[in-house]
């Protein structure tokens, strides 16, 4: 499942560039000669072939230059790059696991807010709603009290 | 943020229909299913239409930082289109949690939307290109894995084909970041290549957060809803076989990352 997944998001990536590598190579940047042959050579039949490992950067090279930079990133700044939130995902949560969020709060009005299973759809005709609850990213608990002033109208 | 529902774009990729053929009847699909769990799958699609929306946000972002950075045109295009697409997306789940329901259910609230700012990077430019890499080439990346172990479980002909629409954009969005990693300026490489597998740390975190069942369900599996345990298991599995072999094959360096990831990739 995932080679296959290998091929079709990484190597078929080249169907998508419609000028090959050379739109955001810079004329002063040491590799534009092989990114602008490999612009040429992807051009040619584009939609069957990956970019030409020969025209990528020099990975030898790269790695120099990695370890160099690596050696200026410390370890408290790596723990804090890592410490950070990640995109958030398409999928969703479920109103069944309230307490993992992101998740939903619904209302009666006059009621205040209750998590709980079934929350995400409001019955307008028993005058519900239904809003975001929002995620406290150290706890990872929902804050319904958060609700009105994190979300927009 | 873009517009909170927008109509969908004529020039999108389906020329402003939600899928890119129509779905089946669901008749056949819901019959047997209680009522119980019908609310329990509107829930699910319902909530998911809302994280789909919440990405349209993402998208946005990442297009942003594309045209910033003088990208491809095909890339700079394809984000653009990705924005519509989770538009899309938002509103094949709603409609889906409707026939779940059995009722015309309204949108789902505005989740609220923020996304890494890696402040300590040294520049816009580095900045930009962690945003392309981390939501394409990672949470895309693992959005397809959830969709093709979700697929992988459902037997329901509805549900499969819903999912199928929503796994081939995804595959499309995943192309963007890895098309991007094969162009990426030799002048932000560097850098980047020390962001790796700090990227890889953030969101598979957040993907590990997203609740599912821990045992299986059989009515939500034939529906397309994975045991937490088949979710782990191609999240780590896309992390061996295509983020590894994929930033290797675009000339990064990728010891810390199989290092990382033979420890268990621990995000913790």
């Amino acid at each position: 499942m995932a080679s296959k997944l290998f091929q079709t998001l990484v190597v078929s990536s080249s169907l998508l560039l419609s000028s090959g590598c050379a739109a955001v190579v810079r004329a002063d940047e040491p590799d534009a000669e092989s990114d602008v042959a490999l612009a040429d050579a992807s051009s040619s039949d584009r939609a069957l072939s990956a970019p030409d490992a020969s025209a990528q950067p020099d990975a030898s090279a790269m790695d120099a230059t990695v370890r160099d930079s690596g050696a200026l990133v410390d370890a408290s700044h790596r723990d804090a790059r890592r410490r950070e939130a990640g995109w958030p995902t398409t999928k969703g949560s479920f109103c069944e696991f309230p307490e993992v969020g992101p998740s939903f709060c619904c209302s009666t009005t006059g009621n205040g807010w209750e998590h709980g299973t079934g929350c995400c759809i409001p019955d307008p005709d028993d005058d519900q709603r239904c809003v975001a609850c929002v995620l406290d990213p150290e706890t990872r608990t929902c804050d319904p009290n958060a609700v009105d002033a994190a979300v927009s109208p | 943020m873009t517009a909170a529902h927008p109509s969908l774009s004529p020039a999108g990729r389906w020329n402003g229909r939600v899928t890119s053929r129509p779905l089946p009847d669901p008749a056949e699909s819901l019959r047997g299913l209680s009522l119980a769990e019908r609310a329990l799958l509107a829930n699910i699609w319902l909530s998911q239409s809302a994280t789909e929306r919440r990405v349209a946000d993402a998208f946005a972002v990442v297009h942003r930082a594309l045209v910033a950075l003088d990208a491809d045109a095909g890339l700079i295009e394809t984000a653009a289109r990705a924005v519509d697409d989770e538009h899309r997306h938002a509103e094949l789940c709603r409609l889906v949690a409707s026939q779940y329901a059995g009722k015309s259910l309204p949108h789902p609230p505005l989740l609220p939307f923020a996304h890494p700012t890696h402040p300590s990077a040294s520049s816009d430019r580095v900045r930009q290109c962690l945003y392309v890499l981390g939501q394409c080439a990672f949470n895309e990346t693992f959005a397809s894995a959830y969709l093709e172990a979700a697929l992988a479980c459902a037997t329901v002909t509805y549900a499969k084909s819903a999912i199928r629409e929503l796994l081939s954009d995804e595959i499309d969005h995943s192309r963007v970041g890895w098309a991007f990693a094969a162009t990426m300026p030799q002048r932000e490489r560097a850098e980047v290549q020390s962001w790796l597998l700090d990227l890889a740390i953030c969101n598979l975190r957040e993907w590990r957060a997203i609740a599912l069942p821990s045992v299986s369900n059989p009515v939500v599996l034939r529906h397309g809803v994975p045991a937490k345990d088949k979710v782990e298991a191609a999240l780590l599995s896309v992390i061996d076989a295509v983020m590894i072999p994929g930033f290797e094959r675009f000339g990064f360096a990728v010891d810390e990352l199989r290092h990382w990831r033979a420890q268990g990739a621990p995000t913790e």
